[in-house]
């Protein structure tokens, strides 16, 4: 059974509503989705809040996931994005300050590894994430980050890089493209 | 009609990213309902690249305590704040759709049963976004009266002290300043007037416990001198017995249990 198999099964049983198959998806995506929180909106604490207001609307509205539609990691990865995305917005501009440089000064241990040959297969994938991420052109990953990590619009990171909205959107296939490439799919949760 | 241009790809590049405004996200569901084969594999392999980049950030373990309060609060609301199962349309028994017409007739009643779906599917994915989004906002305001509440608190708990720290010799009779204390919480608010310090210069508060002084920070005044100050953790040295400010280099003293430059008020905590 392969983890897309694995994850359709689980997740059948989370909208049949059993907690233990959400504890299950809980242990395979929370430290990713953690990771993800924690670089929107920067503070531990207000990864914490979005992380379980993101696994409570998981659970309520487990029935809308359609695999067809795409992996539940990334739906899941959906779910948490639009929150960290709306604490962000909440939060103002002052504390983003803030919350950046709480980000850089941060250093907790990294996340545990189950058992060796998954904490192998993790670092493999993690090198993958990172040579394919600095292989982009500088332009191609700030749009990226701009726009996945802090919400702006198209014309809005058109604005604020100087570039025609054109390009900013061709940069913005090409470097999904690019990435995509880089990183065998089968490896991706 | 819409046939497939190349603008859909980039369409679709901001879907998978989740920037997608409303125009462009209806311009590419009515070109996708038409089926577009390219458009369609392009988006699995876009969101392949989105899902690399939310690998991307450093990774950290997620706190245990979030799994415990994911988990106690599904197990305490069970399956009642879910939402409701969709109302099934039950579609007649009887085979009144036999032959040519009656089939036509079937297939329009089933699209048109569809098309409702959809339609109520969107305003309820809506509702649900402006619900989250609402309940973000209460849950951020609640959490900030709170903290409000907490600070309020200090003035008027019970065990909680006002200390005037007033000049010593080395200070000049304009700085004025007042701390409320509460030793439960551990936290104080600093009222001071008068603090404009010399040029390059800086005024640094002090708690004085048993071992020593330890720094609570340099308090950083209005143009006019006013300040009004949080702090938390005041005693993580042992039992404060007085405050004092110093008078010291932009930035502080170097070390955070010896101020550097002179003291210019003192208060001790009475009782």
């Amino acid at each position: 059974m392969n983890d897309t198999e694995q994850d359709r099964r689980c997740w059948d049983r989370v909208a049949g509503g059993d907690p233990a198959a959400l504890a299950e998806a809980y242990d395979r995506y929370a430290d990713l989705l953690y990771s993800l929180a924690r670089r929107i909106v920067g503070s531990t604490s207000d990864a914490e809040e979005v992380l379980q207001d993101a696994w409570l609307q998981a659970w309520r509205s487990a029935r809308s996931y359609d695999p067809a539609r795409g992996a539940l990691g990334a739906w899941l990865v959906t779910i948490t994005r639009t929150r960290a995305l709306d604490r962000l917005r909440s939060m103002g501009s002052r504390r983003r300050g803030e919350a950046a440089a709480t980000v850089e000064a941060a250093s907790d241990p990294p996340p545990r590894s189950t058992d060796p040959a998954t904490g192998y297969a993790r670092r493999a994938l993690r090198n993958n994430v990172a040579t394919a991420i600095t292989a982009l052109a500088p332009q191609q990953r700030q749009v990226l980050e701009l726009a996945f990590f802090e919400g702006l619009s198209q014309s809005e990171i058109a604005a604020r890089l100087n570039a025609p909205l054109g390009t900013v959107k061709s940069w913005t296939r090409q470097a999904l493209l690019k990435l995509r490439e880089r990183v065998p799919v089968e490896a991706l949760p | 009609m819409s046939r497939h241009r190349e603008e859909h790809l980039d369409l679709c590049a901001a879907r998978a990213l989740g920037v997608l405004d409303e125009a462009g996200q209806a311009e590419l569901d009515a070109h996708l309902a038409e089926g577009c084969a390219q458009c369609e594999r392009e988006l699995r392999d876009l969101a392949g690249g989105a899902m690399v980049l939310a690998m991307s950030p450093p990774q950290h373990q997620a706190p245990a305590a979030v799994r415990a309060r994911v988990l106690a609060a599904i197990d305490s609301g069970g399956a009642s704040g879910r939402q409701q199962e969709a109302s099934v349309v039950a579609l007649p028994r009887r085979p009144w759709h036999a032959g040519p017409a009656g089939a036509l007739l079937a297939a329009a009643a089933l699209i048109a049963v569809a098309l409702a779906g959809v339609s109520a599917w969107r305003r309820t994915e809506s509702l649900t976004r402006e619900l989250a989004a609402t309940q973000a906002r209460t849950d951020s305001l609640a959490r900030a009266l709170d903290e409000e509440r907490r600070w309020a608190a200090v003035m008027t708990a019970p065990g909680a002290r006002t200390v005037l720290l007033a000049p010593t010799t080395a200070g000049t009779a304009t700085l004025v300043a007042e701390l409320h204390y509460d030793r439960a919480s551990d936290r104080a608010l600093l009222f001071a007037q008068g603090l404009v310090p010399p040029d390059a210069h800086a005024y640094e508060l002090w708690a004085i416990t048993a071992t020593g002084p330890t720094s609570l920070g340099v308090v950083r005044a209005d143009a006019d001198g006013r300040a009004v100050v949080r702090l938390e953790r005041i005693a993580r040295d042992g039992a404060v017995a007085a405050f004092a400010v110093s008078l010291e280099a932009t930035g502080g003293s170097p070390d955070p249990h010896k101020p550097s430059g002179p003291v210019v008020m003192l208060g001790k905590i009475a009782g």
